[in-house]
């Protein structure tokens, strides 16, 4: 086979085992950004997180908000909910940005996956 | 068979079915996964619905300390043999094999499970994250998915939309349902029951095609689709992960390490794709969790 046609194709492979790691990735996060609160599924927003400090610092302290399937939840102890949505959402994001940052220093297919060392 | 701890009534846990045939040991499959639950979640009481051969099978090749860590209960319900169907099963692209499926007891779930909140999970859905902990003591008293989306990240994978076919009501996945001791729960699972002895007739009322075994995924969706006035929209919430993410039976799980699966897939004969996950994950080649059994047990237990 030509040499920059061997190349070329290498590259590809690597073009998409980046964007399937990617996209993995994803699946991750957006499962990570799911949270459990007396019996309502929310998913965690930077939208929801500014809307329940703005009821916090409303002086708000029990609120019904509507969960991610249109059931309206009663959410006790607020400042409590806040702290538990943020601590998720930077628990998230970090391991989202550390697993990004070993994909974007990959330069190979077998490094893409961390099970070879590169 | 060894003596487990008897006794009902538990809160919450995960309940697997698991009946070995010539071709797959699906206690081995139900035993890995009960690990990574054990591993993975903080609620992770696990009881095993199963029989005396795949459980004296079981016993012969796991020493009693592994069994007792992956099992809380061992709960025997032996399967009509009469109703067993034949099934083909993929092993990558490039074998299949066809040998018998016993999954008619599953819509007695309602009674044979030990615990008031039951999540049952197929053995081949793999628990290799901790979402399933949020689904307990939710809003509504049963759940499950609709949404499937595969490796390749396509959410259309069997066709029309998750639905039967172009005409016919939305398909829910059996693969994983969480449901507490409700009468509504009941009637769903008694409806299952009802279709599953007059599986012809809903065949043709419901227009599927016969797969040549007895289906859940079916029967469910029909009970469903009863329960609900026969009306499309309705009171089924999904799972707190909303999609059920899977991989094909022409996918192969290389490696397993430290929770992680290395998993080529192949959507088109000779594309392969790799992927690296750690998300729960129905792999429908169960041949291939089998083939990384060691590495999945030694994970669990360390």
């Amino acid at each position: 086979m030509d040499e920059r046609l061997e190349k070329a194709l290498e590259f590809s492979k690597y073009r998409i085992g980046l964007f399937n790691r990617k996209e993995d990735l994803k699946i991750k996060f957006n499962n990570m950004l799911v949270h459990a609160h007396n019996g309502g599924i929310f998913k965690v927003t930077q939208e929801l997180i500014v809307f329940v400090k703005f009821l916090v610092d409303s002086n708000n302290d029990r609120v019904v908000l509507i969960d991610e399937n249109g059931n309206p939840i009663e959410v006790n102890e607020l400042q409590d909910f806040l702290d538990d949505i943020t601590s998720k959402y930077f628990e998230a994001s970090n391991y989202y940005h550390a697993e990004y940052s070993k994909l974007r220093s990959a330069r190979s297919v077998k490094s893409i996956y961390e099970f070879v060392d590169e | 068979m060894n003596n487990y701890p008897p006794g009902f009534n538990l809160p919450r846990g995960f309940v697997m079915f698991a009946h070995n045939n010539p071709s797959l040991d699906y206690g081995t499959m139900a035993l890995c996964n009960a690990l990574m639950i054990k591993k993975h979640l903080k609620e992770n009481k696990v009881a095993l619905i199963s029989d005396l051969g795949t459980v004296g099978h079981l016993e012969s090749n796991f020493s009693d300390v592994i069994m007792r860590k992956a099992f809380d209960r061992i709960i025997i319900n032996e399967p009509n043999a009469e109703e067993a169907g034949t099934r083909r099963f993929g092993d990558t692209r490039y074998t299949s094999f066809t040998d018998t499926y016993k999954n008619t007891n599953r819509p007695n779930i309602y009674d044979l499970t030990p615990f008031e909140e039951t999540v049952m999970i197929d053995a081949d859905y793999l628990m290799l994250d901790d979402t399933m902990d949020l689904v307990w003591d939710h809003a509504h008293d049963f759940l499950c998915n609709r949404k499937t989306v595969d490796l390749d990240h396509n959410s259309n994978n069997f066709g029309f939309d998750n639905r039967f076919n172009e005409m016919s009501i939305p398909l829910y996945w059996a693969t994983a349902i969480y449901f507490r001791k409700t009468d509504n729960s009941k009637l769903i699972f008694e409806l299952m029951n009802f279709i599953r002895e007059n599986y012809a007739y809903y065949q043709y009322l419901y227009r599927f095609n016969h797969s040549g075994y007895f289906r859940n995924d079916y029967a469910l969706s029909i009970a469903i689709h009863m329960a609900n006035n026969l009306m499309e929209y309705g009171s089924i919430n999904p799972l707190p992960i909303d999609h059920i993410l899977f991989s094909m039976e022409h996918d192969e799980m290389h490696r397993f390490d430290d929770g992680k699966c290395l998993i080529t897939s192949e959507p088109v004969q000779g594309e392969f794709y790799m992927h690296s996950v750690s998300s729960n994950l129905h792999m429908m080649n169960k041949r291939s969790i089998l083939r990384n059994k060691k590495e999945i047990i030694a994970y669990g237990i360390s």
